[in-house]
């Protein structure tokens, strides 16, 4: 996970749910001191910050750990951004222009593209129904 | 009109698909009774009326097709440019015509959905390769930005080497 997914993870933990740094390292799965460092550093640039609590009435203050204004703005543009990362990987990529050019064949060929597509599916339909699929044994 | 998969084979490559997904330009009230009607015929309701969804489904149990109907498809402006630019299609047979969305907004709409996965994505691709040069690049880029997407839009053309 890069670093600024991780900030991105603590801090939107933060903003729904009142957490101890504790709680938070419990929460956030992978190396330890790698989270806490990362929240010192989240906490130097306040983008969080650590809140007293006093509604525990028995024990010591409990120290809450809470995303800031500036740590939601981070949190905003961070989802903005991840919403226009590609799914795609080069290998999708690469498929994608393959079949884009044997569509184009197609074409050359003057075959239409729905009488292929309706062969295509036909096909698919006919395997998926005469498939044999190992019966459950019990 | 014809969107999604079934729309791909007018202007992208040829794959697979479950389902048939229809845009639709109506009202609420008009896609209620749309949906009475297809239930009184024989279509299977896959969820109840909600004025707030943006499609609804039907299956044809004879066939066992699902049609997904959209009212708000993503990224889709229903106006006189995107109906100017929607393309005749046969996709069953010579006797039976239909309209398919135009291939500058059916990338729009891939992009611009949801729950966007990688075939979205390709589905997308495969129609900037195939009409690399014959696109109405000013419109596409127009309707991206409407849609949000004109960032993913300008990746993915610069990934794919179709810009």
């Amino acid at each position: 996970m890069l670093q600024t997914d991780l900030a991105a993870t603590i801090l939107s933990y933060c903003i729904k749910t009142d957490l101890t740094v504790t709680e938070l390292t419990r929460k956030v799965s992978g190396n330890h001191d790698k989270t806490m460092a990362l929240i010192k550093e989240l906490e130097e640039r306040s983008l969080l910050i650590r809140e007293i609590s006093r509604r525990h009435s028995v024990g010591r203050p409990r120290q809450y750990l809470r995303t800031t204004p500036l740590g939601r703005q981070f949190l905003s543009e961070y989802n903005r951004l991840h919403d226009i990362s590609l799914r795609c990987n080069e290998n999708d990529v690469r498929k994608a222009l393959h079949q884009a050019e044997l569509a184009q064949r197609l074409d050359a060929s003057g075959i239409s593209p729905y009488e292929r597509f309706q062969e295509v599916n036909e096909i698919a339909r006919n395997i998926t129904r005469t498939a044999k699929t190992k019966q459950n044994p019990r | 009109m014809l969107i999604g998969g079934f729309a791909l084979p007018a202007y992208g490559q040829n794959r697979t698909t479950q389902d048939v997904d229809l845009a639709i330009a109506t009202s609420y009230e008009k896609a209620v009774e749309l949906q009475v009607h297809l239930h009184k015929t024989g279509y299977q309701l896959g969820s109840q009326p909600n004025l707030e969804a943006p499609f609804f489904f039907v299956t044809d149990l004879k066939e066992m097709l699902e049609v997904e109907m959209w009212m708000k498809p993503d990224g889709v402006i229903f106006d006189a440019d995107l109906l100017r630019r929607r393309v005749k299609v046969r996709p069953f047979n010579d006797s039976f015509e239909m309209f398919a969305i135009g291939p500058e907004d059916f990338i729009v709409n891939k992009l611009a959905r949801k729950d966007r996965g990688v075939q979205d994505e390709q589905d997308a691709i495969s129609v900037l390769a195939k009409q690399k040069g014959k696109l109405d690049y000013s419109y596409l880029k127009k309707r991206a930005n409407k849609a949000d997407v004109i960032g993913l839009l300008e990746t993915l053309m610069q990934k794919s080497h179709t810009n």
